[in-house]
């Protein structure tokens, strides 16, 4: 189940930039996380774009 | 980048000035030492350092009336929480908060870089501050950094970090000639640090607290030490919090100086609630005129204090002070005007006329180009060059115009290995060295290889090896009349070309 990105996302490109899946992009004022990319960061405690989103509520698990 | 510039310890005396024609030049060097109010701070670096921090306009009390800087907003995204900083604006210790930059791709990056560089022929320094943090960015930031290394040999190159990942850098910089690094440390102390700092963001994982104080501060400070190992100028910022960090500064400047950083700016904390910033939100005031003065008073002694900084945004242009960057948005720049050969020419054209005070445009003049790790004897290799230093010559008169400066592809040892790889590495060396040397007239080396030579002569640059291990300042004097006929004939050419 791949992460989320919410409407409150600013761009900031920090989650772009660290993603080792080249899921997330930009799509209009926000950026949007691909779920075919998405590995949900498995190898790691905390999701790698969670980490470091200065907003971490911006980022959801897709219900 | 000259990695040896660190080894030649000079006095900042007249005699050993790349020219005493250099007036300007000198005066500010020395208007910068009096700063610290303990000259011998600066006592240990190199001449070339103190070449280097003359001509930057942020570093030099002087420059910024001569030398304009821009900065590039190419690196949007931070691995630090500050908190100071909202990151929904730029980066608040370099840019003025709430102010958004215009974020540009590495291609637009150059390319509005030709475009200032042409518009503003002052324009001395490139830098990369933000809006997030350059090294938080990598690959945008050093793919900038290169594309600009590459097209415009002009350009001096710097940088600005909170120093995180600073070290896993450092080579890059150095490969890519970065001159000036500037490192945003607020404390010495990881307790410290812990009420400055949110979090961080290492390979993968958020770190909190004193945890995150420690790491960010191990790592900021074997960053220096590397920088100082490569020769890259350092100078670090700190925003002054008060109740918080006052008492930290001065000791870190202290150690500030045990690594060789050059200068220690402290700048006021900037905090209102509009702001948005968790300090800004919880009532942490600002420090008063009083305590900042008291605060670089106490750090003064151990390393210059820069007091002329004015914070700037991450994408402003001009000289410090102004902001021109609304001039130079992206959609307006002329995206296929790039024939930097000839704006290079334009400007060292303007470079030469502001150093001669326009005597370069009444009479016959040459510029030489001179390679050396010291700047006072030619004593270079061609092919160990990295950077070209320029001088106008008038009759007996010479000026320093700037430099010329390419990125190496093989470490030019003198014995290098004979594989196909090093001879294309080679011949990359070579071209890039011609494309630099546009508009040079001679170059000064202490040897040169058959081929290399005989490609510059093609290229319109006479090389002259006959001065190897001369000092600087006696060869130029007399250099004038050996090569007068070219001058004059150069200055014909130039006259008839503007006639027609
Ligand atoms: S969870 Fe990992 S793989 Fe998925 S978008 Fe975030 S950083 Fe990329
Ligand atoms: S890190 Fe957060 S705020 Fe920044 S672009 Fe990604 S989701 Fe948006």
């Amino acid at each position: 189940m791949a992460l989320q990105i919410g409407e409150d996302c600013f761009a900031c490109y920090a989650c772009e930039t660290v993603c080792p899946a080249g899921a997330i992009s930009i799509k209009g004022s926000i950026f949007v996380i691909n779920p075919a990319l998405c590995s949900e960061c498995k190898d790691i405690d905390i999701a790698r774009c969670l980490a470091i989103c200065p907003e971490p509520s911006v980022i959801n698990h897709r219900a | 980048m000259d990695s040896h510039d660190n080894k030649h310890h000079t006095e900042t005396d007249t005699d050993s000035r790349p020219s005493c024609k250099t007036k300007c030049v000198s005066e500010s060097l020395t208007s910068d030492i009096n700063l610290s109010k303990q000259a011998d701070s600066t006592a240990d670096i190199g001449l070339s350092q103190l070449q280097k921090v003359s001509q930057h306009p942020c570093y030099s009390n002087n420059a910024h009336h001569k030398y304009a800087r821009m900065h590039l907003a190419v690196a949007p995204a931070c691995n630090i929480q500050c908190n100071y900083c909202n990151r929904k604006y730029d980066c608040a210790n370099e840019s003025r908060p709430g102010v958004v930059s215009e974020l540009l791709t590495p291609v637009q990056a150059l390319q509005k870089a030709q475009a200032v560089a042409k518009a503003i022929p002052q324009l001395s320094v490139i830098g990369i501050a933000g809006p997030g943090d350059p090294l938080a960015n990598p690959v945008r930031t050093l793919t900038t950094l290169a594309l600009i290394r590459e097209a415009m040999p002009d350009i001096k190159l710097c940088l600005s970090t909170n120093g995180l990942t600073l070290i896993d850098h450092v080579d890059e910089l150095l490969q890519l000639g970065v001159d000036h690094v500037t490192v945003t440390i607020n404390a010495l102390d990881e307790v410290i640090a812990a009420q400055i700092y949110k979090w961080i963001y290492l390979d993968g994982k958020r770190y909190t607290g004193v945890e995150a104080g420690r790491i960010l501060i191990q790592r900021q400070m074997a960053g220096l030490q590397a920088l100082a190992r490569a020769g890259i100028l350092t100078k670090v910022n700190s925003v002054l919090i008060p109740g918080i960090n006052e008492h930290n500064l001065p000791e870190l400047s202290r150690e500030l100086r045990r690594n060789n950083v050059f200068l220690h700016n402290i700048m006021p904390l900037i905090s209102q609630p509009e702001h948005g910033t968790f300090f800004g939100l919880n009532g942490q005031r600002e420090p008063s005129e009083a305590e900042l003065e008291q605060v670089r008073e106490e750090s003064g002694g151990n390393v210059s204090q820069m007091k002329h900084c004015q914070q700037c945004r991450a994408d402003a242009v001009g000289m410090l002070g102004e902001d021109r960057s609304s001039e130079f948005n992206i959609k307006d720049i002329n995206l296929q005007s790039v024939d930097y050969a000839h704006t290079m020419l334009a400007r060292s054209r303007f470079q030469s006329a502001l150093a001669s005070r326009g005597a370069s445009e009444q009479q016959a003049s040459l510029i030489v180009a001179i390679t050396s790790d010291n700047n006072e004897q030619i004593n270079l290799h061609f092919g160990h060059a990295n950077c070209f230093k320029l001088y106008l010559l008038i009759k007996n008169e010479h000026y320093y115009i700037g430099e010329r400066r390419i990125k190496r592809y093989c470490s030019g040892s003198d014995e290098c290995p004979d594989t196909d790889d090093h001879q294309s590495n080679h011949n990359r060396n070579l071209q890039q060295a011609i494309k630099a040397l546009h508009g040079v007239d001679l170059l000064l080396c202490s040897r040169i290889g058959n081929e290399p030579q005989q490609a510059l002569e093609a290229a319109g640059i006479k090389v002259d090896v006959d001065y190897g291990y001369h000092s600087v300042k006696t060869v130029l004097p007399e250099l004038f009349g050996k090569y007068q006929q070219q001058a004059k004939l150069k200055w014909r050419q130039q006259n008839t070309l503007e006639a027609s």
